[in-house]
């Protein structure tokens, strides 16, 4: 307590070294500070908002460039990587949107049933085309006529 | 420009600016008062001086144009008492900054002479030593000291007086 009144003293006669004044104002923010150091307490508090308010905004001349680098180069990839399509599954089914990957694969599973199917059903069909063939032959008959 | 650089080319005009001053303000304090003001002006922008052709004669116009408002200052003759009266009355805008500690010191300092202003902010925000102060305004150790003393005093009388005006 008499260190600090020492050092207030000291303060206001323009004294004190920075390294006094920041231990005083250390001081000062903490508990229990006396009524009688109100003046200090408000004025020095005040000068260590200012130091803080320094402290987060000033970059030293030599980093302006990397901090401005870095800036660019973070807004680039957040545009990179909100454009990438997301690694979750899903799957629309009549306009639907389906998440549950269980549901996903039991219907990707009909899915690529019914594409069999449809396969059978291109064979039968291309077995109709070559017995197209056979209409042919039986027209052949009518080529030797004449009318 | 470096600090070495600053001391070697702009430090030397100390002579120049004060019979400038002296010219103009016609008073060796305020002269005095003018040049230290000047000269922690240009310390401040010293990364800035290289880019002008003369650096010496910027240092010229930045002195001459804080004598001129220190002569615009005179004629308004607001002294630094009459500031803290004119705030002291019923002034809305201290009654709402008063509420916020850190708005009023602000509040107080800005009614300092302006040389007492920067000297301050040097030492208990920039944390510079007193010794570094004098070294730049080329001045001895024993006046930034009498100055920042009588700055600090008097932002503590200010606080006090209007804290209590108003409780």
């Amino acid at each position: 307590m008499q260190e600090a009144e020492k050092l207030i003293e000291r303060y206001y006669e323009g004294e004190t070294s920075v390294a006094e004044e920041n231990l005083l104002c250390e001081y000062l923010s903490g508990k229990n500070v006396p009524a009688r150091f109100e003046a200090e307490k408000a004025i020095l508090g005040y000068f260590a908002s200012e130091k803080k308010k320094k402290s987060v905004w000033l970059i030293p001349n030599n980093l302006k460039w990397i901090a401005s680098a870095a800036a660019v180069a973070a807004i680039f990839l957040a545009i990179l990587f909100s454009n990438q399509p997301s690694a979750t599954s899903y799957a629309y089914v009549d306009g639907k949107k389906i998440t549950d990957k269980d549901k996903i694969f039991a219907l990707a599973q009909t899915t690529v049933g019914n594409l069999m199917s449809g396969m059978n059903e291109v064979e039968i069909g291309l077995e109709n085309i070559q017995s197209g063939q056979t209409i042919e032959s039986q027209l052949d008959v009518f080529a030797g006529m004449e009318f | 420009m470096s600090s070495e650089r600053f001391k070697t080319e702009i430090l030397p005009l100390r002579q120049q600016l004060f019979r400038l001053s002296m010219k103009m303000l016609g008073d060796v304090q305020d002269a005095e008062d003018a040049v230290q003001e000047s000269l922690l002006k240009l310390w401040h922008i010293r990364d800035t001086l290289e880019s002008y052709e003369n650096p010496a004669a910027f240092a010229t116009t930045v002195t001459k144009n804080i004598c001129l408002d220190k002569i615009k200052l005179k004629k308004q003759t607001k002294t630094i008492d009459e500031y803290f009266v004119l705030i002291d009355s019923d002034n809305p805008q201290l009654q709402l900054e008063r509420q916020d500690t850190n708005k009023l010191v602000r509040f107080i300092i800005q009614g300092l002479p302006p040389l007492q202003q920067q000297i301050i902010t040097m030492k208990d925000v920039d944390e510079y030593e007193t010794e570094e102060i004098a070294e730049i305004t080329g001045t001895t150790i024993e006046a930034i000291r009498t100055n920042l003393s009588r700055a600090r005093k008097k932002v503590r009388e200010e606080y006090l007086r209007i804290v209590r005006n108003y409780e």
